[in-house]
């Protein structure tokens, strides 16, 4: 029960966390709403697959593809650019803590300690990336295939005219 | 329509994208879409710094290439939205050069949200971080007025047009350098939370996401451009609250 409500508590804050940078981003008020939950649902899917033991990167990865399909299925359906649901929604996944954690112990010459941290902050960074990539990349294989099928009936009515 | 006008308004329109962090193939498929719904077959190459435009024509004598130099950034996605939906206007239904340019001029200075509003979601987004990286109730309040601060500085110094990377500097500094000193007065506060969550707002957001989806489209020179850009702000942030530690002696142990 108690995870539960923790996961609530962190989902309302990354629902906020997302829309708050997109009032900075400048993104239109209508839609700061669907940004949010973009950010909320990435980070659900992110300490949802850590919970089953999996390690941090699969889940920033699992959690950045699926940021990017719901900012693509949001692009058709509010017919705005992807980019308004994504910038705000990758944005709790961003490895701010890893990063901050690497300039510290490298201050404090903890250089062990710096490179965990240097390489997981690389690491993140790589995974929400890939993650990108993924997404858009399934989102243009579903085009080329949709394309596809329109010339394809194009063409059978040609055909059924000649 | 004649092709200098055509010319002026899809450059326009390319330019109000590029100024504005739009990915490449967004204003290179916005330019030649532009220009195909007046009648014209068009090819478009955008660079970090400008737009190049072909009309392709059998006529040799005819085909002509331009080009439009962009200088100056500017992040609002609500412009970029906006000329989307121009775009597919005009592509329903071709406007008159005067009625595009308005709209385009209209464009331009569409209002972003005051500044108030901006100073408030800078807090919002520090409190918010701070207490999902387990920071204390407190911490968030901190980190809020922290973020707010920046965030002012932030409005006030995009004006006068100081160069970006020190501006990230001092903002880093400055984060730092309250935080610690802000839990040096009180040490219930731990320093280390109020700092991952207010530099939340210095997260160069748009440049990363859109220099990846360079990458992935093939424009491998605004993608290198864009994410070497923002991997030099966050080395420079990154640096600010390293001053900031450095004075004060290493900031101590992290629990």
């Amino acid at each position: 029960m108690n995870t539960v409500l923790e996961l609530a508590w962190s989902a309302l804050l990354t629902f906020l966390g997302s829309c708050a940078p997109g009032i900075l981003f400048n993104i239109n008020r209508n839609k700061l709403i669907y940004a949010g939950i973009g950010g909320s649902m990435g980070w659900v899917c992110y300490v949802l697959i850590q919970m089953t033991g999996q390690s941090v990167y699969v889940a920033a990865f699992i959690g950045s593809v699926l940021v990017g399909l719901y900012s693509d299925i949001m692009a058709r359906v509010k017919k705005a650019p992807a980019m308004m649901f994504y910038i705000p929604g990758i944005i709790p996944l961003v490895p701010g803590y890893a990063a901050y954690c690497t300039i510290l112990y490298l201050i404090q010459e903890e250089h062990e300690l710096t490179k965990t941290h240097a390489l997981k902050t690389v690491g993140l960074a790589v995974a929400i990336c890939f993650g990108l990539i993924i997404s858009s990349a399934i989102t243009l294989w579903i085009q080329d295939i949709n394309k596809k099928r329109k010339i394809k009936k194009l063409k059978r009515e040609e055909n059924d005219i000649l | 329509m004649e092709l200098e006008k055509v010319k002026r308004i899809s450059l326009k329109a390319g330019e109000i994208l590029l100024k504005n962090g739009s990915e490449t193939h967004r204003i290179e498929e916005t330019v030649s879409l532009i220009c195909k719904a007046y009648g014209y077959e068009a090819e478009c190459a955008s660079l970090p710094y400008g737009i190049f435009i072909e009309f392709i024509n059998d006529d040799p004598e005819k085909e002509k290439t331009m080009m439009k130099k962009v200088s100056g950034k500017d992040f609002d996605l609500h412009k970029i939205e906006l000329v989307n939906a121009f775009s597919r206007a005009i592509c329903k239904k071709p406007m008159e050069y005067e009625e595009a340019l308005e709209k385009l001029r209209i464009i331009e200075e569409s209002p972003s949200f005051s500044v108030p509003l901006q100073l408030l979601a800078a807090g919002t987004t520090g409190a918010v971080y701070t207490l999902l990286f387990k920071g204390s109730i407190f911490d968030a309040a901190v980190a809020a007025f922290i973020c707010v601060l920046v965030q002012y500085m932030l409005c006030r110094t995009k004006a006068k047009g100081v160069l970006q990377y020190i501006v990230n500097f001092t903002a880093g500094f400055i984060m730092g350098f309250l935080a610690l000193t802000a839990s040096y007065i009180f040490p219930a506060l731990n320093s280390h939370f109020i700092n991952t969550g207010s530099i939340m707002i210095l997260v160069p957001g748009i440049v990363l996401t859109n220099g990846i989806k360079d990458f992935i489209y093939g424009h491998y020179s605004s993608g290198m451009g864009k994410i070497f850009h923002a991997v030099l702000i966050v080395s420079v942030v990154a640096v600010g609250v390293a001053f900031a530690l450095i004075l004060y002696g290493g900031g101590g142990s992290l629990q």
